[in-house]
């Protein structure tokens, strides 16, 4: 598993994200524009169907940036 | 002697919520990006004097017009809601008097929502096949609008009311069967309405969120990605049958993107997975009656077919069965 590609997943599956302008550092839930429920929703789908790992919605909102995201599925998908 | 489901009504209100009418009420939310997600357009709501068991007996007595069916041939009522009348009496009660049911009808309310039609469909099962009774009226209805906060967009853009009945019946050959059921009260407070039972008395601030439904919708689509794949395995397992075997998934219309992201999760083929939610929204229990009934309007559930029924939701709660059309 590798961040940027995760961060292009990321992108692809978020409405109204543009391609390459996500980095592992932002607070998603705090300074990203698209975020809202629906985003978690499509974020949860794509880490199902992309990693195999279903994530909690608590799990989604304990993560501070995305880098954050990352480690908690590639923990998950370890385990 | 085997039990099948005989015949299905649907009741929707008259009042409707459409997309044009959300957007109007929330200019600044993009109702059109979220039922591209959603799959739903109109939301049926309930009149502000109409309740479940009014709803429920409508449903029945167009169960008795369409088909021709005496009243008097039921001898069980199953009553599915989580917005009953009142705390006492039991709505089936209630329900069974509107109706004009003999006074030899057994019945009952059980409060379930999405897993619902699932579990009356087994207790009806029950029933019949042990020899307590020979027509089932297994009733649904739901008004969970009437707890959605009138801002809360997102569960408005969702839910819809609705009633349904259905006759379960004696027949000979095995039409209901493969049945497993799953419960996790650790989602107890994913989606609920806090307030307005005993322990919580619901009180007249409308910005107290007790009052209202509660969803949270990311733990609940985690939950299905978690639950309904198994389910679905484990009910082919019990019912000895194979994927390729099914001929219809008709699953809990909750919103097509956690329907979509289910089927593809589970690799069932679009062709063989029934939507229904455009113009009535999450019904709750009444959702799969719903879909049933227009897939056999539409042909594409017809007699012979083999259907996985698939529910699962609040509780959390879950159930799927094998019904043989």
């Amino acid at each position: 598993m590798e961040i940027n590609d995760f961060l292009r997943k990321v992108e692809d599956a978020i409405d109204n994200v543009e391609q390459n302008t996500l980095t592992a550092e932002l607070k998603f839930q705090t300074d990203l524009e698209a975020w809202d429920s629906l985003a978690a929703l499509t974020l949860l789908a794509m880490i199902d169907s992309e990693y195999n790992v279903v994530i909690s919605g608590e799990e989604i909102t304990s993560c501070e940036t995305l880098n954050d995201l990352f480690e908690t599925v590639k923990n998950k998908s370890n385990s | 002697m085997k039990a099948t489901i005989k015949q299905i009504a649907v009741y929707l209100p008259e009042k409707i919520l459409t997309n044009e009418d959300i957007e109007v009420r929330f200019p600044e939310w993009s109702i059109k990006k979220v039922s591209e997600k959603t799959g739903i357009n109109i939301r049926h709501h309930s009149a502000d004097n109409e309740y479940a068991s009014d709803m429920g007996a409508k449903s029945a007595l167009k169960l008795f017009d369409d088909y021709s069916i005496d009243p008097q041939s039921i001898d069980f009522l199953l009553f599915c809601t989580q917005s009953p009348d009142y705390f006492l009496p039991t709505s089936s009660c209630i329900i069974q008097d509107k109706l004009g049911l003999k006074t030899s009808c057994g019945a009952f309310d059980f409060n379930l929502g999405c897993s619902g039609f699932i579990y009356g469909l087994s207790v009806a099962k029950g029933l019949i096949e042990t020899g307590q009774a020979k027509n089932v009226l297994l009733i649904t209805s739901e008004t969970y609008t009437k707890h959605i906060h009138s801002e809360d967009k997102g569960n408005l853009s969702i839910f819809g009311d609705a009633s349904t009945s259905t006759i379960i019946s004696q027949t000979e050959n095995e039409s209901l069967y493969g049945f497993v059921f799953g419960t996790d009260g650790r989602g107890f407070e994913k989606l609920i309405v806090r307030n307005g039972g005993m322990k919580n008395q619901k009180n007249s601030d409308n910005s107290d969120q007790n009052n209202y439904l509660f969803m949270n919708g990311a733990e609940i689509f985690s939950f299905t990605l978690t639950r309904v794949p198994e389910l679905v395995n484990k009910t082919l397992e019990k019912s000895k049958l194979n994927m390729e075997d099914i001929d219809l998934f008709i699953f809990h219309q909750a919103n097509k993107y956690m329907l979509e992201s289910l089927r593809k999760k589970i690799g069932i083929p679009e062709e063989r997975f029934y939507y229904f939610m455009s113009e009535v929204g999450n019904t709750v229990s009444s959702t799969i009656p719903i879909a049933i009934e227009n897939a056999i309007k539409e042909n594409k559930l017809v007699p012979g077919m083999k259907t996985m029924l698939v529910g699962f939701g609040v509780g959390y709660s879950w159930g799927a069965c094998i019904f043989e059309y």
